[in-house]
C-alpha cells in the first residue's frame, strides 16, 4: 500500500500547531490526506445536479466531513466571488489548498472536473452525432427545486455566521439590493461596498486585546465542539 | 484546424479572467463567440448545449468542453474527428479553469500567510456580510428558474427544512424529488 495515502499531508504538523494558536477556530486540517480529498471531490463531481454546487460542497465539506468551519468556508467563498472564474471550481481549489497546500488544491479541482468532463464529452458526442437530447427535463424540475432549497440553506447558515450586528445587516442588505434591484455587476458592487466595510472593521488599537481572547462561538459551533 | 485550437485557447482564457461573479456571467459572451463570431454552431445548438450542461453532473461551466467538442470534433461538413475533439476538449478546460485558478491560488496563499493577523479578521468581518448578500442574490436567481409552480415551490421549501434539520444527503432528497416531480408534473 502506498504509505503516503494513509498519512495526512506534510504540512499538517505545522498547521496543527497553528491551530492551537488560533484557538477554537480550527477545523480538522491534520486528519485529511490527498487521498481523502480526491475521494470526496470525485464524489461531489459526479453527484452535483441542478445548480447550487457551492451549497452542496459546503454541506459535504463543512457539515458531513467537518474539514472546514463555516467561517473558513464562507471566507473562501467570498474570495471566489471577488475573483473571476467558476465558483464551484474556485471553492474546491480553496478547500484543497487550505487542507493540503497547492497539491491539495490541484487534486480537489482536478477530481471535481475530471469525472464530469468525461460525462460531458459522452453527452456532447451523443448530441452532435445523433441529435439526441436527454429528455429528463421533468425529473430535473424536482432536482432543481431541491438545489434551490440547498442554496437557501447555505444562505441561512451564512446569515447566522455573518450577521452579528446592525452594521453587518446593513452591509448585507446594501450588497443584495445593489445586485438584485440595482442590477450592478458583482465586482462593481464589491468595489463599492468593500472599502466602507473594510474601513469600519479596520484594526483598531483597543481591539487588539480582544483578538487574543478566543472568538465568541456561535451556538452551533458550541454544539459541535462539545 | 490548428486555428480552431488557438481560437478556443484565446477565447476561454480571456473569459476565465473576466468571469467575475461566476461562470454564468460569461455565458452571453460564449454564446456570441460560438454562434455569431466563429460560426461553430447554430443558435439552437448552443441552447441545447446549455441545457445539457445544466442537466449533467458537475460544474456547468464545462459547457466550454461541449463548445470545443463541436468546434474541433465536428467541423462543418466533416465526420467525427475523435483525436481533435479530445485535444479541443482538453484545451478548453485548461483555458477556462487554469487562469482563474492561478489567481485564486495566489490570493489563498496570501490569506494562509496572514492567518491570525488583525487585518485577517478585518477582511473576514468585512467580506462575510457581503458574501451573505451575494448568496441571497444567487439563491434568488436559482429560485426564479427552479420554482415554477406549486409543486416545485413546496419541494423547495420542504427540502430546505430537511436540509437544515437533518443530516440526510441532498442527493437522496434530489432523487425522491425527481421521482415526485415525474409523477406530479407529467
Amino acid at each position: 500500500m502506498d504509505p503516503e495515502s494513509n498519512n495526512s499531508c506534510n504540512s499538517s504538523i505545522l498547521e496543527s500547531d497553528l491551530q492551537t494558536v488560533n484557538g477554537e477556530r480550527s477545523s480538522q486540517k491534520n486528519a485529511v490526506s490527498l487521498h481523502h480529498i480526491a475521494n470526496v471531490f470525485f464524489f461531489i463531481g459526479v453527484t452535483s445536479f441542478g445548480g447550487g454546487g457551492t451549497a452542496y460542497i459546503r454541506r459535504i465539506i463543512v457539515e458531513d466531513k467537518k474539514w472546514l468551519t463555516n467561517e473558513e468556508f464562507f471566507t473562501g467563498l467570498s474570495f471566489c466571488q471577488l475573483l473571476p472564474g467558476a465558483n464551484v471550481v474556485g471553492i474546491s481549489l480553496y478547500i484543497g489548498n487550505h487542507l493540503c497546500g497547492i497539491a491539495g488544491g490541484f487534486i480537489a479541482s482536478l477530481f471535481l472536473i475530471l469525472p464530469s468532463s468525461f460525462i460531458f464529452f459522452g453527452l456532447g458526442y451523443l448530441y452532435f452525432s445523433m441529435g439526441a437530447l436527454p429528455s429528463v427535463e421533468v425529473m430535473l424540475k424536482g432536482a432543481g427545486a431541491v438545489a434551490c432549497g440547498l442554496m437557501a440553506s447555505m444562505f441561512v447558515e451564512a446569515a447566522e455566521e455573518s450577521l452579528k450586528n446592525v452594521v453587518d445587516i446593513l452591509i448585507f442588505i446594501i450588497t443584495f439590493l445593489l445586485v438584485r434591484v440595482g442590477h450592478f455587476h458583482v465586482p462593481l458592487v464589491i468595489l463599492m461596498v468593500a472599502p466602507v466595510a473594510l474601513w469600519w472593521y479596520r484594526p483598531r488599537p483597543h481591539q487588539q486585546n480582544k483578538e487574543i481572547v478566543p472568538e465568541v462561538m456561535t451556538p452551533k459551533e458550541k454544539k459541535e465542539n462539545g | 484546424m490548428d486555428d480552431t485550437y488557438l481560437e478556443i485557447a484565446k477565447l476561454f482564457s480571456a473569459l476565465s479572467l473576466s468571469a467575475f461573479g461566476g461562470g454564468n456571467t460569461v455565458l452571453p459572451s460564449m454564446h456570441m463567440a460560438a454562434v455569431s463570431q466563429y460560426h461553430w454552431m447554430s443558435n439552437q445548438q448552443f441552447l441545447d448545449l446549455f441545457s445539457i450542461s445544466k442537466a449533467a453532473p458537475g460544474p456547468s461551466t464545462l459547457i466550454v468542453e461541449l463548445i470545443a467538442l463541436k468546434a474541433t470534433g465536428f467541423p462543418q461538413g466533416s465526420h467525427f474527428l475523435f483525436l481533435s475533439a479530445v485535444i479541443g476538449a482538453v484545451i478548453s478546460i485548461l483555458a477556462m479553469f487554469v487562469p482563474s485558478s492561478i489567481l485564486l491560488l495566489i490570493v489563498s496563499s496570501f490569506w494562509e500567510k496572514i492567518l491570525g493577523s488583525p487585518w485577517q479578521r478585518t477582511i473576514e468581518k468585512a467580506l462575510m456580510p457581503m458574501t451573505t448578500g451575494l448568496i441571497l442574490a444567487s439563491t434568488w436567481i436559482v429560485a426564479k428558474t427552479a420554482i415554477s409552480g406549486w409543486v416545485t415551490g413546496i419541494i423547495g421549501v420542504i427540502s430546505l427544512v430537511i436540509i437544515l434539520k437533518t443530516k440526510i444527503n441532498p442527493i437522496l432528497i434530489m432523487l425522491v424529488a425527481a421521482l415526485l416531480s415525474r409523477i406530479l408534473l407529467k
